[in-house]
């Protein structure tokens, strides 16, 4: 304050006063003043237009201007400047009434010294000061609170706040359509839904006219009207959720449609592919005249990559099913040696034509797999056409069958090659649909993309699992899993305490044999096939168990169901079973007869008293008995 | 062999040429229909011993001529075996059910498809 002067205008008609309060002013030390002078109301409205003044000096009994009427006018015109009265002692009501109306202070002329004066007007100016602050902020504080109330007022979400205790205190006009109640109605109510902060809810809100409306609603915790409260914020997502759900709706008609799509390509290419295949067979049977060896040769390259071709579109409609998940297998004990043998047969033509060598190494004593040995044989043919597709000349490809060590309940297989190794980005992904690795320029075919994809859906119907291992120009093994065949596994779903209490375990054995001796045809094989199907049907889920087809011989097969019911149940089902099969035309037009037979199982006594799993293994092993006892009885037999 | 008919239902031309010289070199006599219309009329005029039905078909899919057949007395024990490019899931239980006896995809495996007309022949359901 003492750099920058106080400036003082002071509106006074009698001049020897004016200089005497000019006189104290400047006499005083502790601060700095300027005065300057206006001797009528006219002037001072002048002087102060120019700005610049820190307080005013005001007589009330102007020339042009007496009374308070002078300290009206005065502020009304300037609002911003502190005005301090100057009034005889006579006058005291006066000045009273100037200070109600808004006048920082008055003095009384003639009882005025400097240091009162000095005081007074640095009084008159803080306090000014703080009034106009105290003006901007609740100036401020207005303009905000109602920023706040528009935001509130105009929000397109509901905001509702509720007390602690759950009573609504305020909604907005949105948070009304909302929930389709007035402020007026739901103002004191409870609001009716949970309160808890932070968390973001989805409500259904029953609308007065009908259906239902989906919200987002989200709680704080905030301050209302100096009260703790909820602040819930509700937004309606009705429109969005019907639009994912029509977004989904498309979505899986574009999923039919592209099925659909294959599956009419897959039918499309079949019917060349059917006059190529019957051509090339009727030359290569001699239905054409001779064909020299060389001919012959060249044929049998064409119906190769016919095979091929097919195999190509068999993996197009297979894809479509795993994606429609109707991939069906069908799982019974297999043994993975033979099944590797048998696959070698196939791949052999492909593999020499490469000089590539095959080998396995199978232990001889390996459990049976529980798996369908098509889909298994898919598998192995899949992963070593893949071998010798990325194996150079000369190369090797083993295939492995041992019990994974990280789990004995499976078998891992493996297939190695001596090829060109995978890099890591490709490894990542080369299970994927469609997937395809780059830079394979030198190889004449890519393939679809199809192929592991398909190994691993098939793997994984099975319940295993199929992996790679491999570096960049080390060759590569792809590793899979089969779980072993367990009749105890499987048993265990029936044989449970309260079944076995019961003390009825059925074991119904179903011969099916040609009418008269011969051996089995392919469409003996197609109706053994559909006879399971039946089968499959006429059993009871936690009651039944089919066992898996283990009784198949070239002159015919016995099927194996294990029920848990007493003798007149299990008459009832063999009824059954033997109505379903005779009716059946694939079976009859095979000349298939169906004889259906029944034995109770002894259960061990003192059932309860025994650990789970040990009954089930007895009584797994008692089936197991009388499985082999009928396939040793009906070979002795035939 | 044995002389009998079979009468080969197939609008592909290639096709029923192709099992023509096929079936004539395992003995038997053919005759041919390219459409469902031709299909029963040909069937009633030289009555077969067997047909081979594709099920997509102009003038009256496969299902259709197996409902005329099977509903004609004269013709209705004829054993009928589709061959069909078509996919077997749904289809060929939709084909057993029309009173197929048999069904081939496409392309079919020689041997199967000529033990499964034999078997037919020799029993003359």
């Amino acid at each position: 304050m003492k750099d920058t002067p106080v400036k003082v205008l002071m509106i006074e008609d009698h001049r020897d006063i004016a200089f005497l309060l000019k006189e104290m002013l400047t006499k005083e030390k502790s601060s700095s003043f300027t005065v300057e002078y206006a001797y009528s109301l006219k002037e001072g409205f002048e002087r102060l237009d120019n700005g610049n003044i820190d307080v005013v000096l005001l007589d009330l009994g102007l020339p042009d201007s007496q009374g308070i009427g002078t300290f009206e006018k005065l502020s009304e015109h300037t609002k911003d400047v502190p005005i301090m009265v100057l009034t005889g002692q006579e006058d005291q009501k006066l000045a009273f009434q100037a200070v109600q109306q808004g006048a920082q202070d008055y003095l009384f002329k003639g009882e005025v010294d400097s240091k009162v004066l000095v005081r007074s007007i640095r009084y008159a100016i803080e306090r000014h000061r703080m009034v106009v602050e105290l003006e901007r902020h609740v100036r401020r504080l207005k303009e905000s609170e109602s920023r706040f109330h528009t935001m509130i007022e105009k929000n397109v979400d509901g905001i509702v706040i509720v007390d602690k205790q759950g009573v609504v205190l305020f909604v907005n006009p949105a948070a009304e359509d909302l929930l389709g109640r007035t402020l007026e109605e739901l103002i004191g109510e409870l609001f009716g839904f949970p309160l808890v902060s932070g968390e973001k809810t989805e409500l259904e809100i029953f609308r007065k006219e009908g259906g239902t409306t989906a919200v987002d609603m989200r709680m704080v915790e905030t301050e209302w009207e100096g009260r703790s409260v909820y602040l819930a914020s509700l937004r309606d997502i009705t429109d969005r959720k019907r639009m994912l759900l029509e977004l989904k709706q498309t979505q899986q008609q574009q999923l039919e449609l592209k099925d659909q799509f294959l599956s009419n390509v897959s039918h499309e290419l079949r019917s060349p592919l059917t006059a190529i295949h019957q051509f090339i067979t009727i030359m290569l049977d001699g239905l054409a005249g001779d064909i020299s060896s060389e001919q012959r040769d060249y044929l049998e390259i064409v119906l190769r990559n016919l095979k091929q071709l097919r195999t190509m579109i068999d993996d197009l409609l297979e894809v479509t099913r795993a994606e429609t998940v109707s991939l069906t297998i069908e799982l019974r004990p297999i043994s993975v040696g033979e099944l590797i043998t048998e696959t070698f047969d196939t791949l052999h033509a492909t593999a020499s034509s490469q000089e590539i060598v095959l080998s396995s190494e199978v232990p001889d004593e390996l459990s049976p797999v529980f798996a369908d040995p098509d889909r298994v044989r898919q598998i192995i043919i899949n992963l070593v056409n893949n071998a010798i597709k990325f194996t150079p000349e000369k190369g090797t490809i083993t295939i492995h069958a041992q019990p994974y060590e990280k789990d004995p309940r499976f078998l891992c297989i493996s297939v190695t090659d001596t090829g060109c190794g995978i890099s890591p980005e490709d490894k990542e992904r080369i299970f994927e649909y469609l997937y395809q690795v780059e830079n394979t320029v030198e190889l004449s075919r890519k393939g679809l993309g199809l192929g592991l994809y398909i190994c691993k859906e098939l793997v994984s119907h099975h319940g295993g699992q199929i992996w790679v291992e491999s570096q960049s120009g080390q060759g590569s093994t792809f590793f899979f899993t089969l779980p072993f065949f367990s009749l105890t596994d499987l048993l265990t779903p029936i044989f449970t305490p309260k079944n076995l209490l019961k003390g009825s375990i059925a074991f119904v054995t179903v011969e099916m044999l040609p009418a008269e001796e011969r051996f089995l045809t392919k469409t003996d094989e197609r109706a053994l096939r559909g006879s399971f199907n039946l089968l499959k049907s006429c059993v009871l889920p936690d009651l039944d168990v089919l066992l898996p087809r283990i009784g198949r011989t070239k002159k015919g097969e016995i099927f194996f169901l294990v029920a848990s019911a007493d003798q007149q149940g299990t008459e009832v089902l063999t009824s059954r079973i033997k109505e379903q099969l005779t009716s059946c035309e694939e079976i009859k037009n095979a000349g298939l007869d169906p004889m259906v037979s029944f034995a109770m199982v002894d259960i061990p006594s003192r059932v309860d008293e025994k650990p789970r799993e040990q009954l089930v293994k007895e009584m797994a092993d008692s089936i197991e008995t009388l499985v082999n006892k009928s396939l040793y009885k009906r070979r002795n037999y035939k | 062999m044995s002389g009998k008919k079979i009468l080969i239902v197939d609008d592909d031309q290639d096709l029923t040429r192709g099992l023509k010289i096929r079936l004539r070199a395992n003995g038997y006599e053919t005759v041919f229909a390219g459409d469902g219309y031709s299909a029963v009329k040909i069937a009633k005029e030289e009555k077969p011993d067997l047909v081979l039905l594709d099920l997509g078909l102009p003038a009256g899919d496969g299902f259709i001529v197996m409902e005329r057949l099977k509903n004609l007395s004269s013709l209705s024990s004829i054993p009928i075996i589709v061959l069909s490019a078509r996919d077997p899931k749904g289809n060929m239980e939709r084909a057993f059910q029309a009173g197929a006896n048999a069904f081939f995809q496409k392309p079919a495996d020689n041997e199967e498809l000529l033990e499964t007309i034999q078997r037919f022949l020799k029993k003359g359901i």
